[in-house]
């Protein structure tokens, strides 16, 4: 769910089982074009769907840090730690246009990377990003 | 003569007895009329316009073509397909997915994967600890083929509406679940 879906009264309630704060990063550099931002955009949004849909119930998307560049990871990672101590179990980052790695944003639970993905040849999207979401879970169980 | 003007002075005190109507009336009602007659001729458009997709002949569209029905077996399969839907004057196509089976006595039930407890998609046979149901990966609900729910959620899944014609399966709106038991 998005974070404006949420409302203060109904959060005691879902807290319990909203355990995941997504953090989407477009990484514009301010060189784009209009139409170039919206297909940006547009893109992290179809890869957030991925996300969104089938774990509405149990993670919470933050708004984006839209702008990249030097010292990128550096606010991702520090936003992660903070999502952290607010008390979400875990913290994922997700772009649809960098090349991220889980190492260069190391406070977070999983960095989801549409290039990155895309490199695993065979693998289909929608079960690789499923799969993944279900392993960083899963892991913390065992 | 004298008489004769007496008689109109006392008449003149009697309330009027016409049973024609008046000038007056006539001209209030003709005039009154054709008010109401242009102020309908302005307001009926803007009423029409505004209930206009109230009086819309819903579409047999509301039912699409998915699969055909020698697919479909006693295991659960999982089918995605779109949905034109109207909301006010606004059309969009809504991507859904539906979980089709067979029931033992030949019943084709199609359940919505929206988990009744919070919203997650379920998956058939997605669990290796709880085979042959559907499982939530959020927070553990599961149900049967039929979509009885077996724990965490309290409803069952939904299902949609569902119509065999000429050997395929058609899905329509989404109901609550009348198979589970």
């Amino acid at each position: 769910m998005k974070f404006s879906e949420v409302e203060a009264e109904g959060w005691g309630e879902l807290a319990p089982f909203v355990d995941t704060c997504l953090i989407p990063y477009t990484g514009l550099s301010g060189e784009e074009m209009p139409w170039e931002v919206t297909a940006a955009l547009e893109r992290l949004r179809d890869l957030m769907d991925l996300i969104e849909i089938p774990f509405k119930g149990r993670v919470v998307t933050y708004p984006a840090l839209q702008y990249g560049g030097e010292g990128a990871s550096v606010l991702l990672s520090s936003i992660c730690s903070k999502a952290s101590a607010a008390g979400f179990a875990y913290v994922v980052v997700i772009t649809a246009d960098h090349e991220l790695s889980q190492e260069e944003v190391p406070e977070c639970s999983l960095v989801l990377s549409l290039p990155k993905l895309q490199q695993e040849a065979g693998v289909k999207l929608k079960s690789a990003v499923s799969q993944s979401i279900s392993k960083m879970w899963t892991a913390n169980l065992t | 003569m004298n008489n004769n003007h007496n008689d109109e002075h006392e008449e003149s005190h009697k309330p009027p007895r016409r049973k024609e109507m008046s000038r007056r009336q006539f001209l209030t009602y003709t005039l009154g009329g054709a008010t109401a007659y242009m102020a309908a001729g302005v307001v009926i458009p803007m009423v029409r316009f505004a209930v206009d997709p109230i009086l819309q002949k819903g579409e047999d569209g509301s039912f699409v073509k998915v699969v055909e029905g020698s697919k479909i077996t006693a295991e659960p399969q999982e089918f995605d397909f779109e949905l034109k839907q109207q909301d006010g004057w606004y059309n969009s196509t809504a991507q859904l997915t539906a979980w089709i089976s067979k029931t033992e006595d030949g019943q084709i039930v199609a359940l919505s994967p929206v988990c009744k407890h919070l919203g997650c998609m379920v998956g058939w046979n997605n669990n290796d600890s709880h085979p042959n149901e559907f499982y939530c990966p959020c927070h553990g609900a599961r149900y049967t083929a039929n979509g009885k729910n077996l724990a965490v959620a309290p409803q069952p899944l939904d299902m949609y509406d569902v119509k065999e014609e000429g050997g395929w399966i058609y899905l329509g709106a989404i109901i609550p679940n009348t198979v589970a038991k």
